[in-house]
């Protein structure tokens, strides 16, 4: 009975602390309409960054695996040379609100709102160019991911195509 | 014989006038050092630090980065639980000035390198600036040098590590740091 008694608490116990590894769980359980895994891109929370951008609605940042990171720093695709397959990007968007705090007039990120992530798989994703795109909303209330319902890849292929000479990537390795 | 020679003293004296050319041009900026203050070097491999946020800082577009002790302390609840940033923390501000994507016009993305800021935490060497050390070093795009500020800069930055501390004691429950860990 006393076993029982303990065995409940440590029950309740893993249960209080589960919520943080179900959220990470669930979000890498997502699939994009078109059937790309947000999982492929796991651990692009660490990812380097290539680039930053914003928008009147948001601020956004560009990250990279380091596959994708030591592609642009051998001068891909500048070079002519594609990326190989195996890189991964993420961009990373966040409405925005002005720094109470900053001395200076300073935009911050407010909520995060999405993460567009696109992967190169040539023998995948051959009809866009070897890339396969995918969007995954997040909404900040419920601190839940979404796979975005309303697009098959985002603007994807079609978007991206206008950029195909630098092997459809719009945002250069900065300079820093 | 004699002018094969001849052509081999040409072609090294030629090789020789491209290497050294190169090598006065290029600037190694991890020789840079404010007068005084931080060095450059201290910071070295901040390219690849991993990412904490962005903001705009006026027109300004910025990246902020910390190295993997700072990034492991934000993970940790830094400094929103109340905890300081261990010695060591680094961090990096990178500031790009602002272009209209020429493929996308209605995002604005970084066009030249503006300058590149600094803090390290080292409590026994900064006691007396909250144990951050500050430095700011502006870039020169034509020129492809990096420059320490200077007490023209906004903010100033004079021959020390303190060129960020009148500012940042505002955010002195957050251990002296603005930018909040984004979520992503």
């Amino acid at each position: 009975m006393k076993k029982n008694i303990l065995s409940l608490a440590a029950m309740t116990a893993m249960l209080a602390v589960a919520p943080h590894a179900l959220a990470a769980d669930e979000k890498y359980s997502l699939k994009s309409p078109s059937g790309i895994a947000f999982s492929d891109f796991s651990g692009y929370e660490d990812w380097a960054v290539v680039s930053s951008a914003r928008t009147d609605e948001v601020l956004k940042v560009i990250v990279a695996n380091p596959t994708m990171i030591a592609a642009y720093k051998s001068g891909v695709p500048g070079n002519g040379q594609p990326f190989p397959d195996g890189s991964k990007i993420a961009k990373l968007q966040w409405k925005f609100k002005k720094s109470t705090e900053a001395p200076f007039a300073v935009d911050v990120p407010d909520v995060f709102t999405q993460a567009f992530v696109i992967e190169k798989d040539s023998k995948r994703f051959p009809r866009s160019g070897g890339w396969g795109y995918a969007l995954f909303n997040y909404d900040a209330p419920s601190d839940k991911f979404t796979a975005d319902a309303a697009s098959a890849s985002d603007c994807g292929h079609a978007c991206h195509v206008a950029v195909k000479a630098k092997d459809h990537i719009f945002h250069p390795y900065q300079k820093r | 014989m004699k002018s094969r020679s001849a052509l081999s003293i040409g072609v090294a004296a030629a090789l020789l006038a491209i290497t050294s050319a190169g090598v006065v041009l290029a600037q190694d900026k991890y020789t840079v050092k404010v007068p005084g203050g931080l060095a450059f070097s201290e910071f070295r491999g901040y390219e690849g630090w991993q990412l904490v946020s962005t903001s705009m800082d006026g027109n300004l577009i910025a990246a902020i980065v910390a190295n993997p002790m700072m990034i492991d302390a934000y993970k940790a609840g830094i400094p929103g639980n109340g905890q300081p940033f261990p010695d060591g923390a680094k961090m990096a501000k990178i500031h790009w000035d602002p272009k209209k994507l020429d493929t996308f016009p209605a995002a604005t993305v970084p066009g030249a390198l503006h300058d590149v800021d600094f803090m390290v935490k080292d409590s026994k060497r900064f006691a007396d600036s909250g144990g951050w050390g500050y430095a700011v070093f502006d870039y020169d795009a034509k020129a492809d040098t990096f420059t320490p500020g200077t007490t023209a800069d906004n903010p100033p930055q004079a021959n020390d590590a303190k060129c960020g501390f009148a500012c940042h004691t505002i955010v002195k429950g957050r251990d002296y740091v603005f930018t909040d860990y984004g979520k992503r």
